[in-house]
């Protein structure tokens, strides 16, 4: 597709009406943020193309600023209130960071001893010693600061992204700013049976803003199984911003599982992932997020060609004040696509949960199947959820539809399960379970599966525990 | 044995139950039938323990002992089982894992140990043959998308495992193709033993057929209006429930 015909269909999408945001850098936030650019913009690595892109994006951000609950994108999260101070951006991971790493990633092999390669980004820089060294035949990687301090065109690709995201002002801040990440390339047929795990990791060393850009791409016919997984070891509180770009050539197959581990009630953390998906190219990805002071998971894709699929399916599991926010846009650009989106939340004590899922049908996407699906379970008096599913569709031959449900378990189902034997507790615990188990049982391998699954006894147990 | 002593029950301020007596002894069968709405499901309800519904007089005992205190699982555990008129769907949970924390959650309670992996295996697939269920339902979630037969079958299969001292049949038969019957027939009599009694609530003899029942009541309006053997059925089944509605008013 050429940049023209894109271009038009974010026109497009932006021709619905918004909440006009107007606003100038005014707050102190900002205004540091402002500063921050300002005095770095002439240290960061690069290409003059990506220093161009870089001043595009903050540009960009300049003029929505941090959003608030006025911009509709952002309205269930406030950033604007939450990021009161920017912390300094993250240095080079010092011995202190390196020593706090590595028994995450010691740990992180004893939970799922599965052979694995694994690249660990810490605190927004790859870590070279801590990633595997030896690639699969067909999988290349290049640290992402290595690529644009040697002006490559694929770092340049990874910070393009394809556009997409591109009115985003939390990804336009990580274009402005992220120096580092990792750049993977898995060869076109080639199939790699060895998951790949990007491993996005917080030291605790220091308190820090992270920022980050990864991509993946996964050639032509290629297969491929890519783990996403943010971890946090932090006793200070972070701010974290980290994008990653999946791109998919033609007849490209992906399993993708991504694994968002609790985050601190201090903490902010954006991830950002990029979905570019060809022609008859394949997604399907399923998530497990933990909550966190405020984390919010932005999925933008887009199909750029026919035939592609891409089937996007979650869990989240909120307790205590935590928040998490899972907004996604999908792009239907080309005929014959399919997307589906299915989150399960399970929402406890004063925690709130976000699901913004949007499907967009552009005139030319003839024949899109796009279904959106999110539920959720309030445990409490006190959890909230805000489902906001939307439908833009300017194409007259398509199947569309999305479905919300909010509610607590039901007592039917809890009555015919305490009546075969189980304590109320239990029995909540079970069907619990079974509503997570709804979206993980979907993964095709069986190791994964438990994985997930042990994780989400590990949470059930420990909201027994609390007296639930 | 099961003993229902001048039970009264209501749920949301309505009254359902009132002053139901009836008594099952070990290893009698009993029957109840009667017309939609007098309140058949309710008893089985109450008599599980469902907690929704208010007991406003009167006693239930189990063995001997009043289980109103009780919690549904507590009564799970002294041995009591009721098969769902319409069992529900829990969506996520194999059936494999419901049936394993069913029979754990039965044992930890008795302070017996739990069954070890190939030991529940084993039990299940020689009941589930018995059944008539295919390995596939079992890796299946429970009841979810189940033909309504399939879900009566798994009621049984699931009362067979469990080995209750007391069973109460809501409306097992409807759903079921005569194959099915006949299994569940056979199920039920498999379990029938000296100290194992049944309830078994029906709106049709062909059940009867299979499971012969000792005991035959009639509920009208939350009590039992009367009693007799077998041979009732055969009449109701003949006269309808005219007269004992007109009896009960
Ligand atoms: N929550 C409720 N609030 C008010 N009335 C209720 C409630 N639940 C049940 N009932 C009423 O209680 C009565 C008895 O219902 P129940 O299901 O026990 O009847 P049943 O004898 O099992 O009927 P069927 O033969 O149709 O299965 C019905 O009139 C029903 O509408
Ligand atoms: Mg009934």
């Amino acid at each position: 597709m050429s940049p023209q015909q894109r271009e038009s269909a974010v026109t497009r999408v932006e021709a619905e009406p918004v909440v006009a945001t107007v606003s100038v850098l005014k707050n102190e936030a900002e205004l540091a943020l402002a500063d921050l650019f300002s005095k770095k913009r002439g240290l960061f690595i690069g290409s003059s193309e990506i220093a161009l892109r870089r001043e595009a994006a903050f540009a960009r951000f300049a003029k929505s600023g941090l959003p608030s609950k006025r911009v509709e994108a952002w309205h269930y999260t406030d950033l604007r209130a939450a990021l009161r101070i920017p912390l300094p951006i993250a240095e080079f991971p010092d011995n202190a960071a390196r020593a706090l790493a590595r028994p995450c990633i010691e740990a992180l092999r004893a939970a799922d001893p599965q052979p694995v390669t694994r690249f660990v980004i810490l605190d927004g820089i790859f870590d070279a010693e801590l990633s595997t060294s030896h690639m699969p035949a067909g999988v290349s990687v290049t640290p992402t600061c290595n690529s644009l301090i040697a002006g490559e065109q694929r770092a340049v690709l990874a910070f393009e992204a394809g556009g997409l995201g591109e009115n985003d002002p939390a990804l336009n801040l990580n274009e402005a700013f992220s120096v580092s990440g990792v750049l993977i390339d898995i060869a076109d047929g080639a199939m790699i049976d060895q998951p790949i795990e990007i491993v996005f990791l917080s030291s605790g060393a220091h308190r820090h803003a992270i920022y980050s850009r990864s991509s993946v791409r996964i050639g032509e016919g290629a297969v491929a199984r890519i783990v996403e997984r943010r971890c946090s070891n932090s006793s200070v509180g972070i701010q974290r911003n980290e994008a990653l770009y999946l791109n998919l050539g033609d007849r490209a197959i992906v399993r993708h599982v991504a694994i968002a581990e609790a985050d601190r009630a201090d903490c902010i953390d954006i991830a950002s992932t990029l979905l570019d998906l060809k022609e008859g190219s394949e997604l399907t990805s399923t998530s497990l997020v933990h909550g966190g002071g405020l984390r919010r998971r932005q999925i933008f894709g887009r199909f750029n060609g026919p035939h592609a699929r891409c089937s996007l399916r979650g869990v989240v599991l909120l307790g205590g004040k935590e928040h998490a926010d899972t907004t996604i846009v999908m792009e239907h650009v080309a005929p014959n696509c399919e997307s589906r989106e299915t989150f399960n939340h399970i929402i406890d004590d004063e925690a709130t949960g976000v699901f913004q899922g949007k499907v967009s049908v552009a005139p030319e996407a003839q024949k899109t199947d796009g279904k959106m699906k999110s539920r959720a379970i309030l445990l409490s008096e006190t959890a909230s959820m805000n489902n906001k599913p939307e439908l833009e569709i300017f194409a007259d031959d398509v199947t569309c539809g999305h479905g919300a449900t909010c509610g607590s378990l039901d007592d039917d189902q809890l009555f015919y399960v305490q009546s075969r034997g189980l304590p109320k507790a239990e029995a909540e615990a079970l069907l619990l379970e079974g509503f997570a188990g709804e979206i993980i049982l979907e993964i095709a391998n069986e190791q994964t599966r438990e994985v997930l699954m042990d994780d989400v006894r590990a949470w059930l147990s420990h909201r027994a525990l609390r007296g639930n | 044995m099961l003993e229902i002593i001048n039970l009264h029950a209501e749920i949301d301020g309505k009254k359902i139950l009132n002053g139901l007596t009836l008594t099952v002894k070990d290893g009698e069968v009993a029957a109840i039938m009667g017309p939609n709405g007098s309140g058949k499901s309710t008893l089985s309800y109450v008599v599980a323990g469902r907690s929704d519904y208010k007991v406003t007089g009167g006693d239930v005992l189990l063995n001997g002992q009043s289980i109103l205190e009780l919690g549904a699982h507590e009564r799970a555990a002294k041995g009591l089982f009721l098969a769902f008129q319409y069992p529900l769907e829990i969506p996520g949970v194999t059936t494999m894992t419901f049936l394993k924390a069913s029979i754990n959650a039965q044992r930890k309670q008795r302070g017996e140990p739990e069954l070890s992996t190939p030991d529940f295996m084993k039990k299940v697939r020689a009941a589930a043959a018995k059944m008539g269920v295919k390995d596939e339902m079992l890796r299946r979630p429970l009841n979810v998308g189940f033909s309504g037969g399939e879900k009566k079958r798994l009621e049984i299969l699931q009362m067979v495992l469990l080995e209750p001292s007391f069973a109460i049949l809501d409306e097992t038969d409807s759903g079921l193709d005569i194959d099915a019957l006949r299994i569940v027939g056979d199920g039920v009599n498999s379990l029938r033993a000296k100290d194992r009694g049944f309830l078994v609530i029906t709106h049709y003899q062909r059940l009867l057929d299979h499971i012969v029942p000792d005991t035959v009541h009639v509920q009208s309006q939350g009590r039992i209006v009367k009693s007799g053997g077998p041979e009732l059925a055969h009449e109701l089944e003949k006269n309808g429930y005219r007269d004992y509605v007109a009896a009960a008013a």
